[in-house]
């Protein structure tokens, strides 16, 4: 392992974490509020982050090196960026304010706070901007802002962006990554926009598109989406929160007017049939056991709830705790599905779901044909074997940790529902579960033990499994 | 630029690794997964898996809009096919890999009918590069420019040679009077741009850039020139032995060639009638002897097998030949060659990768003044560049001596009116000559890069 060069990168992402800070102590000082949590961290990421930045490594650069990074580099964000939240005072131990960090950048949007609506200007902002760094990746910024990086950057890219088979939209990682930006970019000040038009005062329409737009979900109203009552910004969300959970990639072709290979997408088709099924069941099954809402108004919380959670976004129009249960059971089987891959949504990501249900479909086939020859096909394409092998292996070790964090959280003697759907969804990161940790309630009741499970949950999610594996992994920290 | 490969082997590759280096957004295209994956760990380059010959997987990558094309399979025709899709869908320039000898004879058709701008052939370029190495037995290499008209040498000085410990002003005047320039040099691995104070030392390499006929006129007043070589033995009987006895023998000299494959014999003794075919093994030192080895002035090993090519070439060093050239297509083993005195290596896989490179450097170029050739010379620390001067170019009609230029950077030879002239303080650079320079800078794109800015055009 060439830890100068992991800590040279580690050191070039506290710095830009560092500069990136400015923008929320901007805000703190627009707002003529205290901005000294902004003012003692980003002394502490910039010494840091430089210090690091003088090493001279090696050029010797692989596939480990990366993960591991990857993986440290996550955690230390995560931690640096609870200090504001420590710093600040309306959090009671650092735990606390190191759960709601990684719930930012991780893009889950799981609170602590039990009431939002009080605090400072500044660590509100810093809260959804978060999410906004996190959704496309803190390194991709990295990687777009300093090309001199090198060329093996692309394992840093797969190390962090989601999805089973990352691909380049164009030759060169750097230029790759100010792409995605720039569409990530584009799209965020168009839904600012659209709020803004919608009667959203501005920055309300601010911090709810950066959550939206890194599927994160944290809210500056106690009741999320639900408190403006405003039945147009809800549509307006509804759409960005799906908008932002398909893959750039199909923006990216759209942009070079290849429309045709965008229909041809079965990951995209797969995930727009899930949406679509899932909001008529939904509605079908409000209208039957609930009476008193209209038409409209069902089809709308049903389209915003299902978005919200297959986007992994976590935003509310009404507390669907209150639902039926075939609704709350089909809203945590979205959690599982998630978002397709090189989206900003985490959860198991579509075109992994898609590629299990192919994969038993031949394996059942093969049990009634057994010399028959099947090849899985995505989008045309042949699967290769070793893709196939690791979407199963990937789906093993989800349950692995679903279960074991949920042992931990079960410590805490909380109700079945609460303990299950609090691990899902902070592995899936998408904020709000069921119950106790329903989109009215929060975080705040688990023990310090439980919620340090849960964010560790949150940033294996993110990364999905790998980097934070190898950075446990005893090989990892051997020199050669 | 945009600029796609087919054929991710051994040139694709190598022409990959360098391109994206020199900043180009490279695409590769192949069939094979492991390929596409050892290319995608270490490059930073575009992988597209697919039939490049296909106009599917071309528009995937791009090739609407791509500036080169280098189709660099095994097979010719998809070679062939990759070019003339790329073309009609819009790429700028295509170069294809040919090898086929059937092909080679109708190269200027294919070129015209099918679209394809540059068609190269990795075992031809190599036996016109021997070829040249056997013209001049006591250079290690050398590089042409102007249709060949101009050469740059590169040999070593020895203790012995009266050039050694004076200093280059004070040569005799008869060496002064050659059409000839010392270009570079290099001493313990550090390159430097010779000046008229500079006094060569044994075991220098020392570059010569000018006309052919004083190179040799140079070579016999260093007591160097080694009678023209008469008799060549080739060890190996493939398609570069083919090519190359067919351009020794246009020379006027004596080829023996060994091969071990009986239908290959044939094969050369038909297409080749004048060589002297000898059927066995070439490794076999009896053999060898038996065919009198230590008569000939020089000896090629061109089998397929790196190892025993550098082995026998030992051999052949040992019972004294002159000139021994060994093919190598692993770039290590050429160190560890020059390491135990064999000098001159030759890898066709390099030959062909820096061929195609050259082509795509002096297109760059395309929208200033034309480079038509670049050489690295001395390990890649110097290069050596061919440029058309046209109206772009500042500081026309000026006599050298008012221009200054930068430093480490020498203009070699100058070519007006067909003329070829070493120039001197009084030449004055004209639209439409060509220039040749060499340069310690590796910057240099364009000919006005050359000239100190603080002058102002």
């Amino acid at each position: 392992m060439n830890f100068k060069l992991v800590f040279k990168l580690t050191g070039k992402v506290l710095l830009v974490e560092g500069f990136c800070m400015l923008l929320p102590l901007l805000v703190s000082l627009a707002y003529r509020e205290d901005p000294r949590p902004f003012l003692y961290t980003i002394p502490l990421l910039l010494i840091a982050g430089g210090l690091l930045s003088l090493l001279k490594p090696k050029d010797h650069f692989y596939a480990r090196e990366g993960f591991f990074s990857v993986g440290l580099i996550w955690m230390l964000i995560s931690l640096f960026g609870g200090l504001p939240f420590f710093f600040c005072g309306y959090f009671p131990t650092f735990a606390d304010c190191f759960f709601e960090s990684a719930s930012g950048f991780t893009t889950t949007g799981a609170s602590i706070l039990p009431a939002v609506e009080g605090l400072p200007y500044g660590i509100l902002f810093w809260r959804s901007f978060t999410h906004w760094l996190g959704g496309m990746g803190v390194l991709v910024l990295t990687i777009a802002l300093l090309p001199s990086l090198g060329n093996r950057t692309l394992h840093l890219m797969k190390a962090e962006s989601p999805g089973p088979i990352v691909s380049k939209l164009v030759p060169k990682t750097s230029q790759s990554s100010k792409i995605l930006y720039g569409i990530y970019c584009a799209l965020t000040l168009i839904q600012i926009l659209c709020l803004k038009l919608a009667g959203m005062p501005l920055f309300d329409s601010v911090v709810h598109a950066f959550g939206a737009a890194g599927t994160g979900g944290f809210s500056i109203k106690n009741a999320s989406i639900g408190a403006y009552g405003n039945p147009a910004i809800e549509i307006i969300i509804t759409v960005f929160m799906l908008l932002f959970s398909i893959n750039f990639a199909m923006y990216f072709l759209l942009l070079c007017g290849k429309w045709k290979q965008v229909l041809k997408s079965d990951e995209l088709r797969f995930f727009l049939g899930v949406v679509a099924v899932s909001i008529l069941l939904i509605s079908v099954n409000l209208s039957t056991s609930q009476g008193g809402m209209s038409l409209g108004d069902t089809v709308r919380h049903a389209a915003f709830q299902v978005a919200s959670i297959i986007s992994t976004t976590g935003y509310s129009s009404v507390d669907f705790d209150l639902w039926p249960e075939f609704s709350r059971f089909l809203l945590v089987i979205l959690m599982f599905i998630g978002a397709c891959a090189g989206s900003t949504g985490g959860g198991l990501k579509c075109s992994r779901v898609l590629l299990m249900f192919k994969g038993l479909k031949r394996e059942i086939h093969q049990v009634i044909h057994p010399r028959s020859v099947n090849v899985v096909k995505l989008d045309g394409r042949v699967v290769e074997e070793s893709a196939l092998r690791s979407v199963l292996l990937f789906l093993a070790a989800y349950l692995l940790i679903l279960f074991t964090a949920g042992l931990v959280v079960a410590l805490d003697d909380f109700s079945f529902g609460t303990t299950f759907t609090s691990v899902v969804s902070c592995l899936s990161n998408v904020g709000p579960g069921l119950e106790t940790v329903g989109p009215m309630g929060n975080y705040s009741a688990f023990s310090i033990l439980s919620k340090v499970a849960l964010s560790l949950c949150m940033i294996i999610g993110r990364l999905e499994i790998v980097p934070i594996m190898v950075l446990f992994s005893k090989n990892a920290w051997k020199r050669s | 630029m945009k600029i796609i490969i087919v054929g991710d082997g051994k040139v694709g590759f190598t022409l990959a690794q360098h391109l994206s280096r020199e900043n180009h957004d490279v695409t590769i295209i192949d069939t094979r997964d492991d390929a596409l994956r050892r290319a995608n760990d270490t490059l930073d380059v575009m992988c597209v898996k697919g039939n490049g010959a296909s106009i599917t997987t071309l528009r995937e990558s791009g090739a609407d809009t791509a500036d080169v094309l280098i189709a660099a399979t095994n097979a010719d025709e998809v070679n062939m096919v990759c070019c003339l899709t790329a073309k009609r869908l819009g790429t700028k320039y295509t170069i294809a890999r040919v090898r086929d000898m059937e092909y080679t004879a109708e190269l200027s058709s294919l070129k015209r009918e099918m679209g394809i701008d540059m068609i190269i052939n990795p075992e031809n370029a190599t036996a016109v590069e021997i070829s040249r190495l056997l013209r001049f037995p006591s250079a290690a290499n050398i590089d042409t420019f102007y249709r060949g008209r101009v050469e740059l040498i590169g040999f070593r000085v020895q203790a012995d040679d009266f050039i050694c410990s004076q200093p280059l002003s004070a040569l005799p005047g008869k060496v002064k009077a050659l059409p000839l320039l010392f270009c570079a040099a290099e001493r313990e691995g550090q390159v430097i741009i010779p000046d008229g104070s500079f006094v060569p030392q044994a075991d220098d390499k020392l570059y010569l850039i000018g006309q052919p006929v004083g190179m040799s006129q140079f070579f016999k007043l260093l007591g160097r020139y080694v009678p023209k070589i008469k008799d060549v033995f080739l060890v190996g009987g493939g398609r570069i032995s083919r090519y190359l006895a067919d351009i020794l023998e246009n020379m006027g000299m004596h080829v023996k060639v060994v091969e071990l494959s009986e239908q290959r014999c044939l094969a050369f003794s038909e297409a080749q009638p004048r060589t002297m075919v000898i059927c066995g093994d070439g490794t076999d030192q009896e053999l060898l002897e038996s065919e009198n080895i230590a008569a000939a002035d020089a000896f090629v090993a061109l089998t397929d097998r790196d190892e025993d090519n550098l082995i026998i070439s030992l051999y052949a060093m040992q019972r004294g030949i002159p000139k021994v050239i060994a093919k190598s297509n692993r770039q290590n083993y050429a160190s560890i060659a020059h390491s135990v005195g064999l000098d001159s290596v030759i890898s066709p896989k390099l030959i062909t990768a820096n061929q195609i490179l050259q082509t795509v450097r002096g297109m760059e170029n395309s929208k200033g003044n034309v480079m038509n050739a670049l050489y690295m010379i001395a390990d890649g620390q110097a290069e050596a560049m061919e440029f058309v001067i046209n109206s772009s170019s500042s500081r026309l009609g000026r006599p050298l001596r008012e221009l200054r230029l930068k430093k480490g950077i020498l203009i070699g030879v100058l070519i007006h009116d067909n003329r070829i002239i070493i120039p001197e303080g009084s030449s004055v650079l004209s639209q439409g000559d060509t220039v040749i320079i060499v340069s310690r800078d590796q910057g240099i794109l364009d000919i006005n890069d050359i000239f100190e800015t603080d002058l102002g055009a």
